[in-house]
């Protein structure tokens, strides 16, 4: 997948200035995280945006399938595999910290 | 087929011939995939329903009536989308079918948006492209049990007001909660005034993609779009239920790093096992079903050429597919439980590492599946892959699947060249050494042409995977058994037309030229045998003669086909054909080498000229299904070769 810098990305307020973005695929289990960017190019960011995966919405790392295959993430009540590759273009922030900046689910 | 199926299909039939009366409204069902919208549909059609392909693609155009106080409507099933973007098959369907732009279709009078209420906020995402399309619209949330057993809440008058269209909050599996959905279509034919249309009719540059408009940045319409479904939302006091305890301990179950492997294993086992072992009484009943009648018939009608043709064309024709219906439905049965229960996607994000490495996805694990069965259903479900090149990739590799119709082949060599002698004791045959040897051999070829292709061909960057797991849910007999009817119908209507035209056309290939009495030639110097002649100098360097010739060019049109046709070839020259016995003529023609270069010659080859057809319709054209047979026939030749060459 070709990745890009600033292709799907929206201002997401303050919070991206105080602590540093993390990607998907580095948050442990049951760590809820809000998206805040999107590093995949053109139309083939379509397949995440019609999932509900969007800036803003809360991701829940649930479960790592077995030998080494996807991990499933809770997206506004949904359950949808990511494969790593795919996970490491996300660019999310804790829950917790960005609470008060962005509204929740 | 009991009784209560042959009148169903009587009713469907006459479904089928009243239902393209452009007086009748017609509505189409929109919705994401696992919103409830082919329950809502069967059970809002019955079994008055039928399936079809739309023009130029396979996937298929599901239609019903729907019974209403003021007469029926016409329903159609589009296939379910998270958009209307042109993305995929699917998608491009659904857009054009709400736009008009179908070919053979007029536009829907109406719409019926159906949406999970449990998963409201972003499946309300859809609601958005589908409703601005300004046709009337009723919003049908389903899975409202599920939501209350959840403690989830929602006004659904509430969204109604803000929508601007009727909503109904319904069970689709309970026709008693369906009234809603009733009063809408009656309103259709009486003019009532449920029917509206969302007075927000979208512009064109806000569906992403359209070629008509400039689109705006994906992602903007989608963050807005999502922006905007989070409010309705929130004004329809929406609380999402909890997540399901059910499902979140089977998962614990089904994708745990230990057990989750070894029930996919037994999971696939059962399946093989079904359609190899389970399906061999309904298969042999099948057969003498058909061996009866045709003797009932052969004694009903006078010895004439038509009767020749009737029993010895058509009949054996028909019957040579219609035997491997049961094993065809034993599948579906399995994929359909898996599909409805949620396991098939926990089955693909199993999957998914493997078939990562040869460059496909998970989503491939089930059409490569299928094609044990037959590559025909396989090729068809590969549409659920959205990526065009894992699509086309899957479709390619799909027929070295070892499909049924090798096994009678197989059989017939194995008995007649492999002694049944034990390899590791009790264990292992020598016989089921070769067997699983050849289905080995068929995946390793497979694996090989998939990472080739991803390679070259169709190298390029892949979409992301994204995979939603449905949540589990009991399958429902009625979902099940209508399933199963769509493919009988299916099976026999697409097979059987191009099988029983060549079984027929070689029939009268070995009929001509007559005798000067009058009578059939003998097989050599038929039509049929002047063919087989004619191909020999080819297929001499793999130890073949031109018997087994007339059974390449006659299993061409399906595998399975050279076994009766050998039967007939050495049949007749046989005299007494009482005592007949096929293995022997064959182990008198062909030495060790020559029997395992025929074997390896129907592992690679694409002898099934039904394939070839659905490869065209899937792809959009002759381009790879002719590189296909092509790529295939030349592994068989050149493996074949080296058989008979080296053993």
């Amino acid at each position: 997948m070709k990745r890009t810098g600033d292709s799907a990305s929206r201002p997401t307020g303050d919070s991206e200035r105080k602590t540093p973005l993390r990607v998907l695929a580095d948050i442990p289990l049951e760590e809820e995280v809000i998206l805040v960017r999107i590093d995949v190019a053109g139309d083939d960011v379509v397949p995440l945006l019609e999932q509900g995966i969007v800036p803003g919405c809360k991701l829940c790392p649930v479960r790592h399938a077995p030998v080494g295959g996807p991990t499933v993430y809770r997206v506004d009540g949904a359950l949808v595999a990511l494969r790593r590759e795919t996970a490491s273009c996300l660019c999310v922030r804790s829950a917790l910290e960005a609470a008060g900046v962005l509204d929740s689910n | 087929m009991n009784a209560g199926s042959a009148s169903a299909t009587v009713s469907a039939e006459a479904a089928e011939g009243t239902a393209p009366d452009a007086a009748r409204p017609l509505v189409a069902l929109v919705g994401p995939p696992n919103s409830g919208k082919s329950t809502l549909f069967n059970n809002l059609t019955g079994l008055r329903q039928k399936v079809a392909n739309y023009p130029g693609v396979t996937v298929e155009r599901r239609s019903g009536l729907a019974d209403s106080d003021a007469g029926p409507v016409e329903l159609i099933d589009l296939p379910g989308v998270h958009g209307l973007s042109p993305r995929s098959v699917d998608q491009m369907i659904t857009h054009n079918a709400l736009l008009g732009e179908l070919e053979g279709d007029r536009k829907p009078d109406a719409v019926v948006l159906v949406l999970d209420a449990t998963r409201l906020r972003s499946h309300l995402m859809v609601a958005e492209p589908v409703l601005g399309l300004g046709l009337p619209a009723l919003v049908v949330l389903t899975m409202a049990d599920e939501l209350d057993r959840r403690d989830g809440e929602l006004r659904s008058a509430r969204l109604s007001r803000d929508l601007g269209v009727e909503v109904a909050l319904v069970n689709a599996r309970d026709a008693r909660t369906l009234e809603p959905v009733r009063r809408f279509l009656t309103a259709l034919n009486t003019g009532g005034e449920e029917v509206r249309a969302c007075p927000i009719v979208v512009a064109a540059d806000h569906l992403e993609g359209h070629p008509s408009g400039r689109p705006l940045p994906v992602i903007d319409v989608f963050a807005a779009r999502r922006e905007r479904a989070r409010e309705l939302g929130r004004s329809a006091g929406f609380k999402a239920p909890r997540p399901s305890r059910f499902t979140n301990r089977l998962d614990g179950l089904v994708l745990h790093r230990l057990w989750g492997p070894v029930i996919f294993a037994v999971v696939v086992g059962l399946v093989f096992q079904a359609i190899f072992t389970w399906a061999v009484p309904l298969m042999d009943g099948t057969e003498a079903l058909i061996g009866a009648s045709g003797a009932y018939l052969a004694g009903a009608l006078p010895d004439t050429w038509f009767r020749a043709l009737l029993i010895d064309g058509v009949w054996a024709g028909v019957g040579s597919v219609l035997v491997f219906l049961p094993q065809i439905l034993i599948l579906f049965f399995f994929i359909a439980i898996m599909e409805d229960s949620g396991y098939m996607a926990r089955a693909a994000v199993i999957a998914d590492r493997v078939m990562h490495r040869v460059g496909l996805q998970g989503k491939s694990f089930l059409p490569l599946l299928s094609a044990y069965a037959c590559a025909i259903p396989a090729i068809m479900s590969a549409r659920t892959v959205e990526d065009e090149r894992d699509r086309i990739a899957t479709v390619f590799i799909a027929p070295f699947m070892t499909c049924s119709a090798r096994l009678p082949v197989y059989a017939l060599l194995i008995a007649a060249f492999i002694p049944a002698e034990p390899l590791l004791g009790p264990l292992l045959g020598r016989r089921t050494a070769v067997l699983i040897g050849l289905y080995a051999l068929g995946l390793l070829a497979a694996v090989g042409t998939a990472a080739l292709l991803k390679s070259t061909l169709l190298r390029g960057r892949s979409l992301p995977f994204v995979m939603e797991l449905p949540p589990y849910r009991w399958p429902s007999a009625r979902s099940i058994g209508t399933r199963l009817l769509d493919r009988t119908k299916i099976f026999l209507r697409r097979a059987g037309k191009i099988i029983l035209a060549v079984t027929v056309a070689l029939w009268i290939l070995a009929q001509f030229p007559r005798t000067p009495a009058g009578a059939p030639p003998e097989i050599g110097d038929s039509a049929l045998g002047r063919m087989g002649q004619v191909v020999e100098p080819a297929i001499e360097p793999l130890g073949f003669d031109w018997r087994i010739g007339i059974g390449l060019v006659t299993s061409l049109a399906a595998r399975e086909v050279i076994v009766g046709t050998l039967g007939t070839i050495y049949g007749v020259e046989t005299e007494d054909d009482q005592d007949f016995e096929l293995r022997a003529a064959l182990q008198q023609d062909l030495d060790f080498g020559a029997a395992v270069a025929l074997l390896i010659f129907f592992v690679f080859a694409l002898q099934c000229m039904s394939t070839v057809a659905v490869m065209r319709r899937e792809t959009g054209g002759w381009r790879w299904p002719i590189l296909q047979f092509c790529y295939m026939l030349t592994l068989a030749y050149v493996g074949a070769w080296a058989a008979n060459t080296l053993l």
